[in-house]
């Protein structure tokens, strides 16, 4: 037992690191998702935000942005948060181990 | 293990490659007893992996010139992070691994922190390392070529750091790890051979460290030394 919980502790600790890496990675990204429309055949892309209960949608024009620089940022932000979502949720499994095991 | 842990691990050294810095590292820690899956014979099987891959770099000179592999790293998708204290910098490879650059401690000093100028990063140094950057073993696997810690001297100072390694709660996983290395070390002859000319060259105090430890822990070594 003591060695799966030294390993567990251990993995525990480089979560943790994990997800500060990430943070702070995902604060230098744009808070808000991209979303692509597709409106009589043309593609437009939105800034998805939320405001209250209300989503708005504030358009993106190509002109003044590089559209393909956000389709990147935005990508990553999705990868950020689902492997914060990840981390997240082995984390929490793994403080239960922790706890039942210093009891056991 | 999993897949994708394996992919990246692959997918690190590739990068390591390519940057030419490949030659210059030694993979140690429990990612060192994956590799030694390619060079003991059929049946291995590697002890508990973590996610740490740890690098040590036992010359800080070299490549000449420098190379930024932070950068690199960065564009391959690594995430990195930096001690506030120490400013030895982390990678991380999504959830699967995180990837640090160990030096050797030289001299008197305490530093727990030094400079890699050849990758322009900065590392943690060890002084428990010596021992095995003065032992390489090249391994071929998968297209690259490698360097691991000779088998016999990983296990050896494995049993050599047990009475004051750090954290502590890591000395039952290094004992199981001798005790997983350490009979196909003795089977093989070459490696049965180093063990023995290394156990030669140890001070007396470092046979009286291995004595305990191989006591206290039923492990056996039948040379004459011990």
């Amino acid at each position: 037992m003591s060695v799966i919980r030294s390993v567990i502790q251990d993995e525990y600790e480089r979560n943790l690191r994990m997800q500060r890496a990430y943070h702070q990675e995902l604060s230098g990204l744009p808070k808000v998702a991209l979303v692509r429309k597709r409106i009589h055949g043309r593609e437009y892309y939105y800034w998805a935000y939320r405001e209250g209960n209300r989503v708005l949608n504030l358009y993106v024009s190509p002109k003044e942005h590089d559209l393909d620089a956000l389709k990147k940022q935005d990508e990553r932000r999705r990868q950020l948060k689902a492997l914060l979502r990840n981390l997240k949720a082995e984390q929490r499994e793994m403080e239960r181990f922790l706890r039942i095991s210093a009891h056991g | 293990m999993d897949e994708r842990q394996r992919a990246a691990f692959w997918d690190t050294i590739r990068i390591l490659d390519e940057a030419r810095v490949l030659p210059y590292v030694m993979v140690i820690g429990s990612w060192a007893e994956y590799l030694y899956s390619y060079y003991f014979e059929p049946g291995f099987m590697p002890d508990i992996r973590t996610r740490d891959v740890d690098f040590l770099y036992p010359n800080i000179r070299r490549p000449a010139p420098p190379i930024q592999l932070e950068t690199r790293m960065k564009e391959a998708g690594f995430a990195v992070d930096r001690d506030t204290l120490t400013d030895v910098v982390r990678m991380f490879k999504e959830d699967l691994l995180e990837i640090e650059f160990l030096t050797r401690q030289t001299g008197a000093g305490r530093e727990t922190a030094m400079d890699i100028p050849a990758i322009g990063i900065r590392g943690q140094s060890l002084r428990d390392v010596n021992l095995l950057a003065q032992h390489p073993l090249p391994i071929s696997a998968e297209g690259f070529c490698i360097l691991v810690p000779e088998p016999s001297i990983y296990v050896l100072q494995k049993i050599l750091i047990q009475p004051h390694r750090v954290p502590a709660s890591k000395r039952p996983k290094d004992i199981e790890s001798v005790r997983n290395i350490l009979p196909y070390v003795l089977r093989s002859e070459r490696d049965a051979e180093r063990l023995e000319r290394a156990l030669k060259e140890c001070t007396k105090k470092e046979l009286r460290i291995i004595r305990e430890v191989c006591k206290t822990h039923f492990i056996p070594l039948p040379f004459s030394e011990i």
